[in-house]
C-alpha cells in the first residue's frame, strides 16, 4: 500500500502531536473537574503569518541564490528542542528564549490544501472544515462549567455556528459592564417580576419549533443572569488598563470563562506586495513582544497559591497558513510572499504540554537539504 | 424509463426525509438595530429618537445585544444567540428603559422622555398614571398600552397572563413603580426580544 506524501506528513504530525500530550491530559475531561481547572488561551494571527521570521526560518544560502525572500538578512540559528530536533530560528524569536522550555514547535502543519483563502484556512483551523461549522474551543465547556465558553478580544473572520455563548469583549467594554453592573439593581428571582419575566420565557419554550429553542435559550441565559452578575462584579481590572490579558486573568481566577481568543487582525501580516513584505521584521518583532509578554504574564500571575495562570493554561498561537518563499517568480529583493498551506507554524504550551521540544516532518528538511543541493550545483 | 422514475421517487422521498430530520437552529435576538428601531417607531418622536445602548454606557456592549457584522461572505449576524452575558445586557437597558419611561408618571422625578414619546404612546401611557384606580385597571387602558409597547408581536395569551399578573399583583402599588414594571415585563417578553 503506498501513503501519499501529503497523508504522511498529516498522520505523522497527528502522530507527532499525541507526543506532546502526556496520558492523563488525555483522560482529562476539560473543565469537569473544579479542583482540576484547565484553561485554553487561544492566540490568533489572522492574515497568514510568514514562519519563516520566526521558528520555520531558512539559510541565508538561499536568499543568495534567488530562491527566498529575506528581509532580516542575516543568518538564522538553529533551535534545538529537548527532543532533539531542531530548526531554523530567526533573532526575533530572542525574546522567546527565556520560555524555551515553556512551549513547543510544531513546524510543517497542513491546512485546508484544496483551498488558499484565509476564510477558508481560519474556518479550517477551528472546524477541520473549509467552509465552516463548528469551533473546537467551545468543545471544552460542553459541560457548561463556566458561563462563558470563550471570551474574544478581536475580530475572527470564520463561519463558525457554535459561538452563542462565545463573548467579545475588549477591556474597555468589560470595565464598563462591571461598572454597569455594580450601579444596576441586580437580576433578583425571589422579585414576583422577575419571576414573571421568566415565566413567560419558560411557559413558551415549551414547543418544539425555532421560537420555543430560542425562549428556552432565552429562559436559561436568564435563570444564569444573577450568578453572571455576581461573577462579573467581581472582576478586578485598573481602570487605565488598555490591554486585554487582565480580562483573561480575571476570567479564568473568577470562573467566568474556560477559554479566551486573542485574535490579531491588521492585514500586515498578508504580505503580497513587496513594501509590506519588507516591512515583516518589524511586524514580527512587535508579534513576538506580544507573545513573550504573553507567556511572561501567564506564568508570573499567581492562579492560587501553588499555581501561575500558565500552570492551569494551554497556551496555542498560530496563524491560518505560513507564506511561501516569495511572490510567483519576482526577485528576492522585491518581492512579496503568497499564501502556503503546506506550511503553517503553531506554537503551544502550558498545561497538559511537554515544553520545549520541536516536531517537524522530515520532509521539510529533505526539501531544504535538495534545494541546498541544487544551489550549490 | 420507469427505473429511472423509481430511481427519481426514491432520490426525492429520501431527501425530503433527509430535510425533515435538519435541525433547526434556535431562534436568536432580533438584535440592537432592530428592536432600538421598534422602540423608537413606536414610543418615540422621529425627532427625538432614544439609543438603548446609552443604558449600557459608552463602549461596545451594544454589539452585544446582537448586530451583523463581517466581511464578505461572512457577513453574518453575531451575537444574537441567548446567553448569560446578552441576556444581562438586555435586562441592563430595559430595566433602565422602563425605569425612564415609568418616571413620566412620578411627580417626585419628573424625566426629559416626557416631551420626546409620540403623543399616541403617551395618550396610552397617562391613563395608567392614575393606577389603581378603576379607570387604570380597565380593560381598555390595559389592552391599548399593550399594543402601545407590543404591538402585534405576541399572542394574546401573553398580553392575558401580563395583564393578569399587574391586576393581581401590583394593586397596592405605586403607578410609577407600577409602569415600570409594566414596560420591563413587556419589553423582556421573549416574543418582543426574539425572531419569530
Amino acid at each position: 500500500m503506498s501513503l501519499h506524501r501529503r497523508e504522511f506528513i498529516k498522520a505523522g504530525l497527528i502522530g507527532g502531536a499525541s507526543l506532546f500530550f502526556p496520558g492523563p491530559f488525555l483522560k482529562t475531561a476539560w473543565g469537569r473537574d473544579q479542583s482540576d481547572p484547565h484553561f485554553f488561551l487561544q492566540v490568533f494571527f489572522q492574515g497568514g503569518a510568514d514562519n519563516s521570521y520566526l521558528f520555520d526560518a531558512r539559510p541565508l544560502e538561499m536568499t543568495k541564490a534567488g530562491k527566498m525572500q529575506n528581509y532580516i538578512g542575516e543568518e538564522p540559528s538553529l533551535w534545538t528542542g529537548v527532543n532533539g530536533q531542531s530548526t531554523y530560528a530567526t533573532k526575533l524569536t530572542d525574546p522567546l528564549k527565556p520560555f524555551k522550555n515553556d512551549f513547543s514547535i510544531l513546524n510543517g502543519v497542513l491546512m485546508a490544501q484544496q483551498f488558499d483563502g484565509h476564510d477558508q484556512n481560519v474556518n479550517f483551523y477551528f472546524t477541520g472544515n473549509p467552509f465552516g461549522g463548528e469551533s473546537f474551543i467551545p468543545h471544552f465547556n460542553l459541560d457548561k462549567a463556566y458561563p462563558v465558553d470563550a471570551l474574544q478580544s478581536g475580530f475572527l473572520i470564520a463561519a463558525l455556528n457554535n459561538l452563542g455563548s462565545t463573548v467579545p469583549l475588549d477591556v474597555e467594554s468589560t470595565k464598563t459592564l462591571v461598572g454597569k453592573l455594580r450601579a444596576a439593581d441586580a437580576i433578583d428571582m425571589k422579585n414576583p417580576l422577575t419571576q414573571f419575566i421568566a415565566s413567560r420565557m419558560i411557559e413558551n419554550s415549551k414547543g418544539a419549533g425555532r421560537f420555543s429553542k430560542g425562549s428556552k435559550n432565552m429562559a436559561d441565559a436568564f435563570g444564569q443572569g444573577p450568578s453572571f452578575e455576581e461573577l462579573v462584579k467581581n472582576i478586578q481590572i485598573d481602570k487605565d488598563e488598555k490591554e486585554f490579558f487582565p480580562v483573561i486573568r480575571e476570567a479564568f481566577k473568577k470562573g467566568l470563562s474556560q477559554s479566551a481568543i486573542i485574535s490579531s487582525f491588521t492585514g500586515a501580516l498578508d504580505a503580497h506586495d513587496p513594501d509590506n513584505a519588507k516591512k515583516q521584521p518589524k511586524t514580527f518583532e512587535d508579534i513576538v513582544t506580544k507573545i513573550a509578554t504573553l507567556f511572561k504574564n501567564l506564568k508570573e500571575t499567581p492562579f492560587d497559591s501553588k499555581r501561575s495562570l500558565f500552570d492551569v493554561t494551554t497556551v496555542m498561537v498560530a496563524s491560518e497558513f505560513g507564506r511561501t518563499m516569495r511572490q510567483g517568480n519576482k526577485a528576492v529583493d522585491n518581492t512579496g510572499t503568497d499564501h502556503n498551506v503546506l506550511s503553517n507554524s503553531i506554537l503551544i504550551g502550558g498545561k497538559g504540554i511537554r515544553g520545549g521540544m520541536v516536531w517537524e516532518p522530515q520532509i521539510i528538511k529533505k526539501v531544504m537539504r535538495f534545494f541546498l543541493a541544487l544551489i550549490k550545483l | 424509463m420507469r427505473a429511472l422514475n423509481l430511481i427519481c421517487l426514491i432520490v426525492l422521498v429520501t431527501s425530503l426525509g433527509w430535510a425533515s430530520g435538519v435541525e433547526e437552529f434556535p431562534s436568536q435576538f432580533l438584535g440592537y438595530e432592530a428592536i432600538n428601531k421598534v422602540i423608537n417607531d413606536r414610543l418615540f418622536k422621529p425627532d427625538s429618537p432614544v439609543d438603548i445602548a446609552n443604558y449600557l454606557g459608552k463602549s461596545d456592549l451594544g454589539d452585544l445585544l446582537g448586530i451583523y457584522s463581517g466581511t464578505g461572505l461572512q457577513f453574518q449576524f453575531q451575537n444574537g444567540t441567548p446567553n448569560a452575558t446578552n441576556m444581562v445586557l438586555w435586562h441592563l437597558a430595559m430595566d433602565g428603559l422602563s425605569k425612564d419611561l415609568g418616571a413620566i408618571c412620578s411627580i417626585v422625578t419628573p424625566t426629559q422622555l416626557r416631551e420626546k414619546i409620540t403623543d399616541n404612546f403617551a395618550g396610552h401611557l397617562v391613563p395608567l398614571c392614575s393606577w389603581p384606580a378603576p379607570f387604570a385597571k380597565s380593560e381598555y387602558v390595559l389592552q391599548n398600552f399593550w399594543l402601545a409597547v407590543e404591538g402585534y408581536d405576541a399572542p394574546e395569551t401573553e398580553y392575558l397572563a401580563w395583564r393578569d399578573f399587574f391586576l393581581a399583583n401590583y394593586t397596592k402599588v405605586a403607578p410609577d413603580q407600577t409602569v415600570v414594571a409594566m414596560i420591563k415585563a413587556m419589553l423582556l417578553n421573549p416574543y418582543f426580544l426574539l425572531r419569530k
